[in-house]
């Protein structure tokens, strides 16, 4: 029988980019952008669908090349164009609980660029993950982002 | 043009019912059950609980104070193990205003022949409406009314 677990966790992200929030708020919106970082590190997208819209859920199934063996189940809740995305998640491997998430993605304009925090709520089920691994791979991501952004501001571009 | 804000909150509640984990998990499984207990306070307006109690599947009930705002909540399941845990999300509305979206784990555990519960409501409240206090406060009136039910069960 598994021992069940429930631990609770916040994890706070903060990121300058070199993009006006537009951009970066297409990055998460927009499917071709989004699979350019939508994973931690060199793991791998095995599958994913898009349904970004209140309401809209995606599912993905992602991890190591060689074993993609987790699926995110997406929902949006709130989303408000070039501010705010609030979705929650739940992660499986292979059909058993890893954790819950509530996460928050907020953007504001930060000179030419944006300034990103992303504050995700998390429970981790039956010790399937902890706090530490899922900011490494939060953070990942979030440099990602940055990587995948025109690194031009639209202040110059006349 | 409406001000974006959002603040996060976390937080515990603990209660010991004298009633066996079956019995509290029911409260939350059955719908008859939940509707006896998830309900808003005396002489609010009622409409009816709908509960798909599986993983994916919704519930959503309204209500509120006659001539006033009618609070809406939408609830997601994530993750379930019968008698032992439930896990989910939720939204709530003020009239078509969304105010806060939540992450709500609560754990069924023995006491004795009692049951232990503890419910952990991590939520982010939205445009400034709401806040953990009156969340906290409003969410400890559903256990009030959980004891009774499963304990005159």
């Amino acid at each position: 029988m598994t021992a069940r677990l429930a631990q609770h966790g916040t994890i706070r992200l903060e990121r300058c980019y070199k993009a006006a929030p537009a951009r970066v708020f297409a990055a998460w919106a927009e499917p071709k952008a989004r699979a350019q970082w939508d994973v931690p590190g060199r793991w791998v997208i095995a599958e994913q669908t898009f349904d970004f819209r209140e309401g809209g859920r995606e599912l993905k199934r992602f991890g190591p090349k060689d074993d993609p063996r987790f699926v995110a189940d997406t929902l949006y809740l709130d989303i408000v164009p070039q501010r705010r995305i609030v979705f929650s998640y739940s992660m499986t491997s292979r059909g058993e609980p890893v954790s819950v998430s509530l996460t928050t993605v907020e953007m504001s304009p930060d000179g030419a660029g944006t300034r990103l925090l992303l504050i995700e709520q998390v429970v981790f089920l039956d010790g399937k993950d902890n706090q530490a691994n899922r900011e490494e791979g939060l953070a990942s991501m979030l440099d990602k982002i940055g990587e995948s952004l025109p690194q031009t501001p639209p202040s110059s571009r006349a | 043009m409406t001000e974006r804000s959002t603040k996060h909150a976390t937080f515990t509640i603990e209660r010991t019912f004298a009633a066996p984990p079956a019995r509290v998990f029911a409260a939350y499984a059955d719908v008859s059950s939940k509707a006896r207990w998830f309900v808003g306070p005396e002489g609010w307006e009622k409409s009816n609980l709908r509960l798909d109690f599986k993983v994916g599947g919704h519930e959503s009930v309204s209500g509120g104070p006659p001539g006033g705002p009618v609070h809406t909540y939408n609830a997601i399941y994530q993750d379930i193990v019968p008698d032992e845990r439930i896990v989910l999300t939720y939204e709530m509305h003020l009239d078509k205003t969304r105010i806060s979206v939540s992450l709500g784990t609560t754990e069924f555990k023995p006491a004795g022949s009692g049951t232990r519960l503890v419910y952990t409501e991590q939520a982010v409240f939205l445009d400034g409406h709401d806040d953990a206090g009156s969340r906290e406060q409003g969410t400890g009136g559903l256990f009030d009314q959980l004891a009774r039910f499963v304990e005159m069960q």
